[in-house]
């Protein structure tokens, strides 16, 4: 499978970026980690003249913690450096986890986990560990940067805010509090190089022996990845229990549309997220409290 | 559009002319270098067939641009025998039996030697996950999970003679 031409770019400089983009308008394509990219272009899935590579630019190479500030993570982060990172597998166990599931250990060495947000997939692996963990994105052009959380950052199954010639900076996750539990689990038919049929995430925060904050972030049971405001105000404020976990997994599906597609029907999908939630509830609260 | 690229491959330099679109796959495989070794098989990252070491870590050289490549030390299947002997882990997939049409079999021995560089011992799941991204359509991995095996003892034998 040969590779249409193009003119492949490799900017030293955001700067130097910007001036290419604004130069082939319409044309050009960023290039992350290339797994998603190359394969689109071999299969003429898209079409671009030119492609800028990234690599280069080491403000987007930025890993940086801090107890005070928390996570800064730039978006060109190889997905097997999250999942390696002993600091990342400590403070945000559940995106390590995802970093893991995701493809094949060839394909991590290579892709970024600003290629896996900015491909915007409803099943992307990083993306619902990120909202769980209320990311925020950096997004930067020659007119400057703006910041959005990462939940409002997707518009659809492979659309985004992101604007032409806008690139993703960074990534920045606050400090998680003590006595939070968390659980990823994505449901695919096989164990690996898999496309998850459903994905749910959770975070719970208990203080006092009750659950003052959740968090339920569901992945490719709608057009993007959502959260279940239901499903988290019912278990917020109340003493944990595996019926309430139940009642929140119910209305997590509830509050889902998920598709029929060749990986699964839309009733199966629902029914996995309620299977899932009250799971994957059950997993993060254990990490924290006994209960009933 | 063409590039001037220097790379090591196998511990010897090469500055290749390559087009902007030449995968690594492609050129290593290409007139310039001829190291047909690598092999091609889906071309879009799912099959391992293409696998190889680039700075240590195993790749799919079909989804990396050759330009990319540049300055970066790549080792190819033909990078492990020494002195004309075998590496261990080639020696261990020929008496394990893990080689059947051959096809995958670059790919294997260096995912193989990645695996091993990192983790010495490891248990025969740990094999399993390492090769999720290796896929071989004769020998249904038993054999493949008994070499790398049987490679991790041979090396660690290795390693004890003075």
């Amino acid at each position: 499978m040969i590779l249409p031409r193009f003119k492949f770019t490799e900017p030293q400089t955001l700067e130097e970026a910007f001036e290419i983009v604004e130069q082939n308008k319409g044309h050009a394509a960023f290039l992350a980690g290339g797994t998603d990219l190359l394969v689109n272009l071999k299969k003429k899935v898209v079409n671009h003249s030119v492609i800028i590579s990234l690599e280069k630019l080491a403000e987007l190479k930025n890993i940086e913690y801090s107890n005070e500030k928390g996570l800064t993570l730039g978006a060109m982060t190889r997905i097997s450096d999250i999942e390696e990172s002993p600091v990342l597998r400590e403070k945000y166990p559940i995106l390590a986890i995802a970093a893991s599931k995701l493809g094949s250990p060839q394909v991590r060495n290579r892709a970024t986990v600003g290629g896996n947000i900015c491909a915007a997939r409803p099943a992307g692996d990083t993306i619902g560990p990120l909202i769980a963990y209320a990311a925020t994105v950096r997004l930067v052009s020659k007119d400057g940067e703006r910041r959005q959380p990462l939940e409002e950052f997707f518009l659809g199954p492979g659309k985004t805010i992101i604007r032409d010639g806008e690139i993703l900076a960074d990534i920045q996750l606050g400090t998680v509090p003590a006595n939070t539990g968390a659980s990823y689990i994505k449901y695919g038919i096989r164990k690996a190089m898999e496309i998850a049929m459903v994905s749910v995430t959770t975070l719970l925060t208990f203080g006092n022996a009750s659950c003052q904050s959740a968090r339920v972030v569901l992945g490719a049971v709608a057009p993007t990845f959502i959260r279940s405001p239901q499903a988290e105000d019912v278990l917020s404020g109340k003493i944990f229990s595996r019926d309430i976990a139940g009642h929140a997994a119910k209305l997590a599906a509830g509050c889902c549309q998920p598709i029929s597609d060749i990986r699964a029907s839309d009733e199966y999908r629902r029914e996995l997220v309620e299977v899932l939630t009250k799971r994957s509830l059950l997993e993060a609260a254990s990490q924290c409290v006994n209960f009933s | 559009m063409k590039k001037h690229i220097a790379l090591k491959i196998n511990n010897q330099d090469y500055e290749l002319l390559v087009a902007d679109n030449e995968t690594l796959a492609q050129v290593l495989r290409g007139t310039q270098v001829n190291l047909t070794g690598t092999k091609q098989g889906c071309e879009i990252g799912d099959c391992g067939a293409c696998t190889v070491l680039m700075d240590g870590k195993p790749v799919n050289s079909c989804l990396v641009l050759a330009v990319q490549a540049s300055g970066h030390e790549i080792t190819t299947i033909e990078g492990l025998a020494r002195n004309g002997k075998l590496h261990p882990i080639q020696e261990a997939f020929i008496e394990a039996g893990a080689v059947q049409c051959g096809f995958c079999t670059p790919g294997m021995i260096l995912k193989a030697k990645a695996l091993l560089d990192t983790n010495t011992k490891p248990t025969r799941q740990e094999i399993r996950k390492a090769f999720v991204g290796n896929l071989c359509r004769c020998t249904g991995y038993f054999k493949i999970i008994n070499a790398v095996e049987k490679a991790s003892e041979m090396l660690s034998k290795e390693e004890v003679k003075p």
